[in-house]
């Protein structure tokens, strides 16, 4: 064995050893360098405590007796910070308390009860303090064993003021827990925003902030009137008050946006629609408010609790989330609790949208956020080019089905065949349509993703594609490509790397999910996404002469990313999330969803997966289209396919009464051969299975649908029968039940819907 | 060994994990607007789960009870319900609104108050009957709601010292005899006289016993055996009427017979039918109450997964849907603890909640009544009528499993064995397959036979001719032929060529030669000076390949598994782990039992013995496609013989190999056999402290990791 390695040290083989040495040594270098991870370090966190503390002893607060108008509420002096045409906004420097004065009617919108209902109330403890506070919070105690429930008036607080533009702002100090809040209200358009700036928050001692409870009390009302609270369950969901049977429920407490599963929760989940809008509202029984959290909402919950839980006030708020527990492995089968240590720097508002009778209730709440969203968002109305919204029609071309053998493609439409049914739809009259295609790329659905070319063979590659643009951009049908653009498969030559590529959960590990065919998944983070892939798949978009393409799952979740070089929170991920958006519409022309997230109006050209049915929480009473009214006429919207409705009967009437399009998602095969797929929940989607019903809706959609007008009424007119009145006059009817509706002048069948345009009755 | 590699390829598979380090969540790659807490899933005739379109959704909540332990459905739709934490019984209309309480409130009688009441039944004329836990007794009032009478424990030398009068649930038959379920009942329902006499007990289920307990029993002193926990059959918590008063019983702790359906002798007319196949042995499953409707379809409620299962009148599974309430989250379709369920005449199912206090009302959907309507149908034999259901069914649900069967019953019932094939197959039936493929070789051979037989016969006289001028014809001229051909020299090959054919079929030649002459060809084989151990891998390694060939080529009636459920990697260790270990085992005893074989000897032995199966195994799987399922017998048969033959090879050879005698050879053989078992000890035991050492290396790993960041 020596003398081999000492012969290696001989002159005569020096060079030669040496010199391939080298060379190999070199080739290696080159390899590695070439393939080295192109690390980009995003840092999120901008600020830092000092800064906070920097910003707060600039605030030049006081805590003098103001100076302004003032008025005895209940015996205490308050003070006019502010005044509009409409409204003005008071304060009592005392406690710190807000309230907003409707100047037409008088009614005082106040943070708090007034003495006189909190009289009536028979709460004591801890929730009778919450109730005089503008702020209720959670905390983690310094030695870290309890999370404790506290508000601004548990412990003394010192609060300090001053003016500022078109408001007030207020700073609460709890000297003891070592809390200080700076929160500014403002008065806009007569309405009231209440906002805690990026810096308003800072912790002087070892106690941190869990959540905070921002104005939960704003406008509670006890029972007696026939009022309720407004939450955003599914399209819309009412809490009435005076609510029985309060054994059965506890508060209605849910995060906008859904979980955030880079956060692993420490409850299992459960099936559920996300909430998609950050919006809540109180009616009265004869006034309202709707609120929109405007910032923050991406670490907001949406709570609504009615009276008799906690307290004999029905009320609704926004609560946001700043720390959270979470469960750390520290091995196979163990694992500790864990909490998040950093303050996250974000800013969170309110806006609060005072209602008087006549606009109160949800069909007034609605369009309230619609104009909320079309003066501040700048979503624009659909323009009134197309008459008629097109029914959308999609097709899956292909998915992955892993035998022994490795993974099989299972083609369930080529492109030929698409051109053929909706040829031969086109020839019986469908002309009105758009068409999409799933599970195209190489590979099928999820295939090599995010590798996704050279388009799928098998099902006739890119020159039939490109055939299928052109024949059916004769008949002028839009076609839009399916893409999951923030998954990744497993495959082992896709070019992605789940550490340099992938989100990354708070754990330390890549976060991955299972698919219907229990394959693994990685979801790709954002930020990597905009420099790697997306420039990539858009130029290559643009060159097969594709005008639209539908981002699967933009809307329907919504995580943040703890890989340590690009940390990004979920506010941050929205603003990629809305990059990508943008940039395919700009490149492409036209973008679509699926999933209905507010964020995303005025960015898409269609939402699919759109919320139409609440969740079957006891808590809410009854499902109203909130939703669906605020937005029809600013984005059409589709639920999930007609074909897979669970009830069809039920779901296809609630479509018309909700104003949605009708979707299918066709095969030319029998879903059958795709049940070891991704796909394997479909259970009905062969064409010519389905082609009498697709006709039948497209019937009903030219006679129902309305495409470019608001929504602006709703009504029960009996139990399970329920009218929808459009901006141009229409009138559309829906009755739910077994027998036949009487209205005036008009009958609707059971289980069917009925038309009435504006002349008519 | 199929416990064996489901463990190994278990914790590969967690090892895999630990290297990948993932965080799962569940999908979030379904459709976003579906909303009730719960998916259904239904299962096909292999028990795989199968989703379907809701059956059953739900409709209404009712609450304001407290702990409702029972309820009853009359044959009027009226709803009676053990309200145990407010003592007393109400009835309900379908709306959820009280027609009444029992004891009515003003009721003074102290006789008529009752004490946590869990059980509650109404006979038809509407005596209601309560099990009267807390009071131990069980309380009678007439149909006015009015005090009658109430049956206090019975007093029998046949009841046991220890038996504890609890009545938890009630029935009451038509004769008027009342069995309860009591607490800890093992000994079955107490059965009691009209007047409260003691009448026996009824519906017992029988203790399981395995033959480790037959062995205690036999061996075990009387000392030892008092010390064995006694083993008490699974207690019977509930028990239900249908609508033909036949008794249902729900039992705890069983394997199978979780649901009972007595007759008056106590036999189980279901046949210890096993309602759960898929419950694994430590797994918590346990069904709480039973509800039988006029069709014989049977709601069972289950407490551990908060799910309600649907079987038909034979004990097929037809639906499953309910989801465990979680957290905070209140919501309709979400259970807590289920502590029974009834149907009205409408088919609407109504689950009482003893946690949460409230009864959920369930409405059947238009899939959910096709379904039950067509399976109705098909189980009293109308096939043709529920073949237009079926085929509905199909429509909405194109991957329902059990339509198909439907369908492929009407089909075979009218005649359409070809397309009723195609169907029993798609469906995975294994009975209706081989009934139907039965009828189609009938056919075949009944339109066939006539023709093949006529040529066979003609060929065959043709051949027999044939021969006979052949051998006439030669007779003369042989001498000439025979000189001519010895003269004849063989022409010049290619000798490479030659000679490199000769060397690949050598090994070929020996292997056909010891499958004919064993003992001769495994002398040649183990006597060759060269051990051709490449070829023995080559072959080995054949076989695995021709093995999974078979596995695709076999017919569905005797396939153990579906070929897309397949996984290479198991079936690879199941293959090549027993047999490296056996030759290693052999080797070993051989070595240390004065054997003469090398290892490479050893190795070649034993792949060689192989060779029946590698050979024969791919014509008999290619032929048992032409077998229906009672001729399983021969592919059984095949099978056994090849493996018989497979064994006396391997003794063949390793007696040769090592040089034994016909004694030796069996003395050693027997030690290899312990030696391999051995092996297999260790090396679970093995993989054991492999895997405790990585989970301890990478938790460690990941602590330094985390940290150090």
């Amino acid at each position: 064995m020596f003398d081999k390695a000492i012969k290696m040290f001989d002159r005569r083989h020096w060079k030669k050893g040496t010199a391939a040495l080298a060379a190999i040594l070199i080739i290696i270098s080159a390899v590695l360098w070439m393939n080295r991870p192109s690390s980009v370090v995003v840092n999120s966190d901008i600020y830092s405590t000092t800064d906070a503390m920097a910003f707060f002893s600039s605030l030049d607060v006081t805590s003098d007796v103001p100076q302004v108008e003032s008025r005895n509420l209940d015996g205490v002096q308050w003070f006019k910070a502010y005044e509009q045409k409409k409204a003005a906004l008071w304060f009592d420097p005392q406690t710190g308390q807000v309230a907003v004065e409707d100047k037409r009617s008088g009614k005082m919108w106040r943070s708090n009860p007034d003495s006189a209902a909190l009289a009536m109330d028979q709460t004591k403890g801890l929730w009778r303090s919450h109730l005089e506070s503008p702020i209720v919070l959670s905390y983690f105690n310094a030695d870290r064993t309890l999370i404790k429930d506290t508000n601004l008036k548990e412990y003394p607080t010192t609060v300090k003021w001053h003016s500022i533009e078109e408001g007030v702002a207020l700073m609460y100090v709890i000297e003891e827990l070592g809390f200080q809040f700076y929160v500014e209200y403002r008065l806009e358009d007569n309405q009231l925003v209440a906002r805690i700036p990026e810096l308003g928050i800072i912790e002087t001692k070892e106690n941190l902030l869990m959540e905070l409870n921002f104005l939960p009390f704003m406008g509670a009302a006890m029972n007696g009137s026939d009022g309720y609270l407004l939450v955003p369950d599914g399209p819309g969901g009412l809490i009435r008050f005076n609510k029985e049977g309060l054994d059965l429920i506890n508060a209605y407490n849910y995060p906008v946006y859904g979980q955030d599963w880079s956060i692993p929760a420490t409850t299992p989940s459960t099936r559920r629609t996300p909430v998609s809008y950050p919006v809540f509202g109180l009616n009265s029984g004869e006034e309202g408010y709707v609120a929109v959290i405007e910032e923050g909402a991406s670490r907001a919950n949406i709570v609504a609790t009615p009276a008799g839980i906690s307290t004999q006030f029905n009320e609704a708020h926004a609560k946001f989330v700043y720390r959270r527990i979470y469960s750390q492995p520290t091995g196979q089968t163990s694992s500790i609790l864990s909490y998040e240590k950093k303050m996250p720097y974000e800013a969170v508002s309110v806006r609060y949208i005072f209602l008087d009778q006549k606009d109160a209730d949800y069909v007034g709440m609605a369009q309230a956020y619609r104009d909320y969203l079309m003066t501040h968002r700048k979503v624009e109305r659909l323009d009134s080019k197309l008459n008629q919204s097109p029914l959308q029609l999609q097709f899956v071309i292909g998915a992955g089905e892993s035998t022994p053998l490795g993974e099989k493609l299972r083609v369930a439409t080529t492109f030929k065949q698409v051109e053929e049914i909706v040829l031969s739809l086109v020839d019986q009259g469908v002309t009105n349509i758009e068409v999409g295609l799933a599970g195209w790329q190489n590979g099928g659905d999820p295939g090599n993703l995010p590798k996704r070319f050279p388009i799928e063979g098998e099902a006739g590659g890119e020159q039939e594609l490109r055939n299928l643009i052109a024949q059916l951009g004769a008949q002028g049908i839009q076609i839009s490509l399916n893409d999951r653009i923030d998954t990744a498969s497993i495959s082992r030559n896709n070019g992605f790397s789940p550490g340099d590529d992938g989100i990354q959960s708070i754990v330390g590990t890549p976060l991955i999910y299972r698919n219907a065919a229990d394959e693994t998944i990685y979801l790709v983070s954002p930020v990597r996404n905009i420099q790697k892939y997306v420039p990539d798949l858009i130029e290559k978009w643009k060159e097969i002469g594709i005008k639209s393409a539908n981002l699967v799952n933009m809307g329907t979740q919504l995580n943040s990313d703890y890989h340590p070089n690009r940390k990004i929170s979920r506010l941050q991920s929205i603003s990629y999330s809305l990059q990508i958006t943008d940039t395919v519409r700009q490149a492409l022309g036209s973008v679509k969803v699926s999933g209905g997230f507010d964020f995303l109006l005025g960015h898409v050209d269609h939402m699919f997966d759109f919320p139409l049915e609440y969740n079957f929480d006891l808590i809410v009473d009854e499902q109203v289209p909130f939703y669906p009214i605020a937005v029809h006429g600013l984005v059409p919207y589709s639920s999930g396919p007609a074909n897979l409705r669970e009830d069809q009967a039920v779901q296809f009437l609630r479509e018309i009464e909700y104003g949605a399009v009708p979707r299918f998602s066709l095969t030319y095969e029998d879903p059958r051969m795709l049940k070891r797929t991704s796909y394997e929940n479909f259970f009905s989607s062969q064409y010519d299975v389905l082609e009498q019903q697709i006709l039948a809706e497209y019937e009903v959609l030219s006679k129902t649908g309305v495409r470019n007008s608001f929504i602006t009424g709703h009504r029960k007119l009996a139990e399970g029968v329920f009218e929808t009145r459009y901006e141009n006059g229409r009138k559309v009817r829906v009755n739910y039940n077994n027998d036949p509706y009487q209205g005036e002048g008009f009958t609707i069948e059971p289980m069917f819907y009925q038309v009435a345009e504006e002349e008519e009755r | 060994m199929p416990t064996s590699s489901k463990t190994l390829r278990r914790m590969i598979k967690i090892l895999l994990a630990v290297v990948l380090g993932v965080v799962l969540f569940l999908g979030a790659d379904r459709p976003a607007y579906a909303e009730l807490p719960y998916t259904t899933y239904s299962s096909d005739t292999n028990d795989v789960w199968i989703r379907t379109p809701n059956a059953f959704v739900p409709k209404a909540v009712w609450g304001g009870l407290n702990h409702p332990e029972d309820l009853f459905m009359t044959s009027k739709d009226e709803l009676y319900v053990a309200d145990a934490g407010n003592n007393r019984i109400v009835q309900l209309d379908l709306e959820g609104r009280i027609v009444r309480t029992i004891p009515e409130s003003t009721d003074q009688d102290p006789k008529a108050k009752l004490r946590k009441p869990e059980g509650v039944f109404v006979t038809e004329e509407g005596v209601i009957y309560v099990a009267d836990t807390g009071s131990r007794r069980v309380a009678v009032f007439d149909r006015e709601g009015k005090f009658a009478k109430e049956l206090l424990a019975p007093s029998s030398e046949l009841l046991p010292k220890t038996f504890v009068y609890a009545p938890l649930k009630v029935v009451v038959d038509q004769r008027g005899y009342i069995y309860l379920v009591t607490k800890g009942g093992y000994q079955g329902l107490l059965q009691l006289a009209p007047d409260g006499t003691f009448a026996g007990f009824y519906g017992a289920n029988k203790v399981p016993t395995s033959w480790l307990d037959s062995l205690k029993r036999k061996f075990f002193t009387e000392e030892q055996l008092k010390e064995e926990l006694s083993r008490l059959p699974g207690a019977v918590t509930n028990v239900t009427l249908d609508a033909k008063k036949f008794m249902f019983t729900v039992n705890k702790d069983l394997k199978s017979g979780q649901l009972k359906r007595l007759n008056f002798g106590g036999v189980d007319l279901l046949m210890n039918h096993n309602f759960a196949p898929w419950v694994k042995p430590l797994e918590r499953f346990s069904f709480q109450d039973v509800h039988v409707d006029s069709h014989g379809v049977m709601s069972v409620v289950e407490t551990a997964e908060g799910k309600i299962y649907q079987y038909d009148k034979y004990g097929q599974l037809l639906f499953l849907f309910g989801a465990t309430s979680v957290g905070s989250e209140q919501r309709l379709g979400m259970f807590k603890r289920m502590t029974s369920i009834v149907a009205d005449s409408n088919g609407t199912l109504y689950i009482a909640d003893g946690e949460l206090n409230r009864i959920q009302v369930m409405k059947r959907t238009h899939f959910g009544e096709l379904v039950h309507q067509a399976s109705y149908l098909d189980n009293q034999g109308k096939y043709e009528e529920a073949r237009g259901l079926w085929e509905e069914i199909h429509r909405l649900n194109g991957m329902y499993d059990r339509a198909y069967l439907g369908i492929a019953k009407a089909m075979f019932k009218a005649g359409e064995y070809e397309q009723a094939m195609a169907y029993f197959e798609q469906a995975k039936d294994k009975e209706g397959y081989s009934e139907s493929y039965w009828q189609v070789r009938m056919n075949f051979l009944l339109q066939y036979f006539g023709t093949a037989m006529t040529v066979l016969t003609i060929v065959l006289i043709g051949f027999i001719l044939g021969q006979k001028i052949i051998r006439s014809r030669k007779k003369p001229g042989l001498t000439d032929d025979q000189s001519e051909a010895s003269a004849v020299n063989l022409p010049q090959r290619n000798s490479r060529l030659a000679f490199w054919a000769r060397m690949l079929a050598e090994p070929w030649k020996q292997m056909l030669a010891m499958l004919r002459h064993p003992m001769n060809g495994m002398y040649d084989i183990t006597a060759s000076t060269q051990v051709r151990w490449r070829f023995a891998l080559f072959f080995v390694v054949l076989g695995f390949v021709v093995i999974i060939a078979g596995k695709a080529l076999v017919s569905m009636l005797f396939a153990a598994q579906r070929f897309e459920t397949l996984n290479l990697t198991t079936e690879a260790m199941k293959y090549f782990l027993p047999w490296i270990s056996w030759i290693v085992a052999n080797y070993l005893t051989g070595s240390v039992m004065r054997g003469e074989g090398s290892f490479g000897k050893v190795f070649v032995v034993n792949s060689y013995a192989l060779a029946p199966y590698i050979l024969f195994i791919l014509p008999i799987q290619w032929l048992s496609n032409a077998l229906t399922l009672q001729e399983g017998i021969f592919y059984t048969a095949a099978h056994y013989l090849i493996i018989i033959w497979v064994f006396i090879l391997i003794f063949v050879g390793t007696q040769n190999a090592h040089n034994y005698n016909l004694k030796e050879a069996i003395g050693m053989m027997s030690v290899s056999v312990v030696t391999f078992l051995c092996l297999w000890v260790f090396g679970f035991i093995l993989i054991g402290l492999v895997y405790q050492a990585t989970d301890f290396v990478t938790g460690f790993g990941q602590e330094v990791w985390l940290r150090v960041r």
